[in-house]
């Protein structure tokens, strides 16, 4: 036990460390530290969005179903979040080759890798889960039970997802120990587990809530047996409910030693599974890593390439050959992007229906409708390039190697603009995505009008990600020993949230000036708005290059 | 040939990294700039290499202005940095490939440069691994390869010995005297004095920013009229400055 605590005490370190919350010779809360300032904001709107939502379903009666429908969603983040994180932690960390010829037990590393992760999943539950039930018990008016209830379930919570994921992840490593690289290895186990997870969760919200159903959800008809049936396939979500909501004294212990058990059970698997086969694992992994290739005679291609297109190209086989970064920068924005075009795709009937019933083209006129449902398209993909770390790292990812851009006869203008173009890219089939989804359920909407979507939005796309990379330029944060740091120590992201919180008031903005205005019209005007902006931003890069690469050395 | 015009770099208001430096470095020259950890060497290879800006001076490479006419300045040299974690998820291969896109080297020249150098290094049968499976070793022997792909006039070396097995260094010797001899610049900063003392035609000494001595070994001997090795006069004259 000793030694357990011991290793958590060192991993745990090493990872808050750098989240840099406190000043380390003040001990204070640093507040100066951009994950402090996000961690406000982001509770500041839960809690107004909390706020909005509980005192709606308390006017309709049904405060609980706060709890029914909240409870899984951070669950279902959790989960998607665990994946990435427990097959990063587990065998891919650094720390780990410090403490491997340790006279340590492989379980008590393991043990201590586990409690890594749940206690980096309960800064994250601090963050989505203490203020709602805070907020539900204090508007519900709950008793003292309650709030005894909440700290159960927030200690509780996210040990069962923790102990599940790692159990699937430890077999799936096994399973797949034929790949022998380590890299491809990663991102294979990453993508069999969010393809599994997004294959139950897109099933369950299919067969428990069919896509006719969704517009009941606006009249409240939605079956309470039918949100119960989600939440039974969470396991512990029912049970923690009846914690929250039970009045019944004896009820509400059956249902804490329930969890607690559950719980139990679940980590004491996850350790037979572990002290079995985690060691074993670890050893193959690392001695994939630098396994040559046959000795002897080799032939090699000696291609010339344009060197601009090398450039790109060596550009993208660095993020492809790392696993860390294809995780972090392609396949959880991929696989976010799909949920929301799922997602969107369910709930498109019911917006198709509300347009319908109140009448809004009618009321608002043709043009102006074309109007404001193309900036709501647009301020809707410009969420989801939020979640895309493609520019925000771009300069950040070359770590102590990037001052070869600087040595190199390449401008930095054009290296700059390479440096912007992955994002762009992916963000394109992002935006083809959504209209593609938007499109399939407005068939009678003319095509033209997609394309036009498609044009602005791809304006908005470009200089998005030229921001993005001027602020990594500004920024950069170069000094990462492993790429997970790259994201997680770099403050910019917080600029990227601003950056969308600005274009949605700026889209809101244009939706408003050009009220009145025929949409064509109105549309020609924006775009050639959002053009000059990129010609100004293009002329300050190229007039400021020197400048904005001094802090690459 | 490089010319350094009086520069000079800061880090911060009170202090210069590098004060008013003039060097100027002939095509046909081995030049070895030495000087004790944190004396301005790494900051003006830096600076000479386009990687940091200049605050006063200028430096011309070719007679090219590395601030005002980057590019060609740039294509000018070959640089071998200290650092050789570089790129470490590219074959060592495809490395040598970029490298000589970048600077615009011809298929059949590349192919020769490759094969002649890499079997010098000897790391020929492994240039289908990725570089983050070679030992420190054989990285810095690659880059070393990468910088000379495009045969340039002038090459700029930091602290190339360190991390090379004897043979390698034997051979990287030979490379810079050869280079020498076809009439090509080769600047290198080093910290093993008894390479430069042997190979070097020039050396520069920098202390604290500021060169204290510019010339031959010879010379440097000579105007100490001391019979002593290069590595007692450098801590001789090291430790005379810092005293002062």
């Amino acid at each position: 036990m000793q030694k357990i605590r011991v290793l958590t005490k060192i991993f745990l370190k090493d990872y808050y460390s750098k989240l840099n919350l406190f000043n380390k010779k003040t001990n204070k809360v640093n507040k100066k530290s951009i994950y402090l300032w996000l961690i406000i904001i982001v509770a500041a709107a839960l809690a107004y969005i909390s706020l909005t939502v509980i005192n709606y379903l308390d006017k309709i009666g049904q405060p609980i179903l706060f709890l029914k429908i909240y409870l899984p969603i951070v669950a279902t983040i959790m989960i998607y979040q665990l994946i990435i994180l427990v097959c990063s932690i587990l065998y891919y960390s650094k720390d780990i080759k410090d403490v491997i010829y340790l006279p340590v037990k492989p379980i008590e590393i393991l043990m201590g890798k586990i409690n890594t992760i749940i206690a980096i999943m309960y800064l994250m539950e601090a963050l989505l889960l203490l203020i709602p039930l805070i907020m539900y018990g204090i508007l519900i008016q709950k008793t003292i039970m309650y709030f005894i209830g909440a700290i159960i379930t927030l200690a509780v919570f996210p040990i069962l997802f923790t102990s599940i994921i790692s159990i699937l992840i430890l077999l799936t490593m096994r399973l797949l120990k034929v790949i022998k690289n380590k890299e491809v290895l990663q991102i294979v186990v990453t993508i069999i587990l969010i393809s599994i997870m997004t294959y139950i969760i897109g099933k369950t919200l299919n067969e428990v809530i069919p896509r006719e159903e969704i517009q009941n959800v606006t009249q409240n008809q939605i079956s309470d047996i039918k949100i119960n049936e989600i939440n039974k396939k969470f396991i512990i979500i029912e049970p923690i409910i009846q914690i929250l909501t039970n009045n019944q004294f004896m009820q509400v212990i059956l249902n804490i030693i329930k969890i607690l058990a559950i719980s139990a059970l679940s980590i004491i698997t996850t350790c037979i599974i572990g002290a079995k086969i985690y060691l074993k694992e670890i050893l193959r992994i690392n001695d994939t890593k630098n396994m040559p290739s046959k000795a002897g005679e080799q032939t090699y291609r000696y291609k010339k390439e344009n060197k601009i297109k090398s450039y790109l190209k060596n550009d993208l086989k660095k993020i492809n050959r790392n696993s860390t970064f294809v995780i972090q920068n392609v396949l959880q924005y991929i696989f976010v992007a799909i949920v929301f075009a799922i997602v969107t795709n369910m709930f498109l009937p019911v917006v198709r229906e509300e347009i319908k019933n109140e009448d809004i083209i009618n009321n608002i006129g043709i043009e102006e409708f074309k109007i404001q449902s193309t900036m709501i398209i647009i301020g809707t993909i410009q969420i989801i390039y939020t979640l895309s770390n493609l520019s925000i790292t771009a300069i950040s990812r070359e770590g102590k190697n990037a001052f070869f851009m600087k040595y190199i006869p390449i401008p930095l203008y054009k290296q700059f603009k390479i440096k912007a173009l992955p994002q762009i890219v992916i963000n394109t089939v992002i935006i083809l995505m959504e209209i593609l989804v938007i499109y399939l359920n407005f068939l009678e909407v003319p095509i033209g009008y997609f394309i036009v979507v498609f044009f602005t939005s791809m304006l908005v796309n470009i200089i998005n990600s030229y921001i993005l990379v001027l602020i990594d330029l500004k920024r950069p944060n170069l000094n990462w020993v492993n790429e997970e740091s790259v994201v997680k120590e770099s403050g910019s992201k917080l600029y990227q949230y601003v950056i969308t919180i600005f274009t949605f008031l700026i889209l809101g903005y244009l939706a408003k000036v050009f009220e009145g205005f025929r949409y064509i019209n109105a549309i020609i005007i924006i775009n050639i708005i959002f053009m000059i902006f990129i010609i100004i931003l293009k002329q300050y890069i190229k007039r400021n290059i020197q400048n904005l690469f001094k802090k690459v050395q | 040939m490089i010319q350094i015009k009086n520069i000079s770099k800061s880090y911060n208001k009170k202090n210069k990294a590098v004060n008013g430096i003039n060097l100027q470095i002939n095509d046909g020259e081995i030049f070895g700039f030495l000087g004790p950890n944190g004396a301005g060497k790494t900051t003006t290879i830096k600076m000479l290499t386009g990687i940091l800006d200049i605050d006063d001076g200028e430096i011309l490479i070719d007679n090219n202005n590395i601030e005002k006419n980057p590019i060609e300045a740039k294509k000018k040299f070959g640089y071998v940095p200290d650092k050789s974690d570089i790129f470490l998820k590219l074959k060592g291969i495809e490395y040598l490939n970029f490298m000589a896109d970048i600077y615009e080297v011809g298929e059949v020249q590349r192919k020769d440069k490759i094969e002649e150098l890499s079997k010098i290094f000897e790391i020929n049968n492994v240039l289908n691994n990725k570089i983050e499976s070679y030992s420190h070793g054989m990285r810095q022997k690659l880059i070393i390869i990468g910088s000379l792909l495009h045969e340039p006039q002038n090459w700029i070396i930091d602290e190339p010995m360190t991390g090379l097995d004897p043979k390698a260094t034997f051979e990287l010797k030979k490379i810079m005297r050869k280079q020498a001899d076809n009439n090509k610049t080769v600047f290198f900063s080093t910290h093993i004095l008894d390479v430069a003392e042997k190979i070097c035609d020039r050396i520069g000494i920098i202390n604290k920013g500021e060169i204290i001595f510019v010339g031959t070994i010879e010379q440097i001997k000579n105007e100490l009229k001391e019979n002593k090795s290069l590595e007692e006069i450098f801590i001789e004259m090291t430790e005379n400055e810092n005293q002062d």
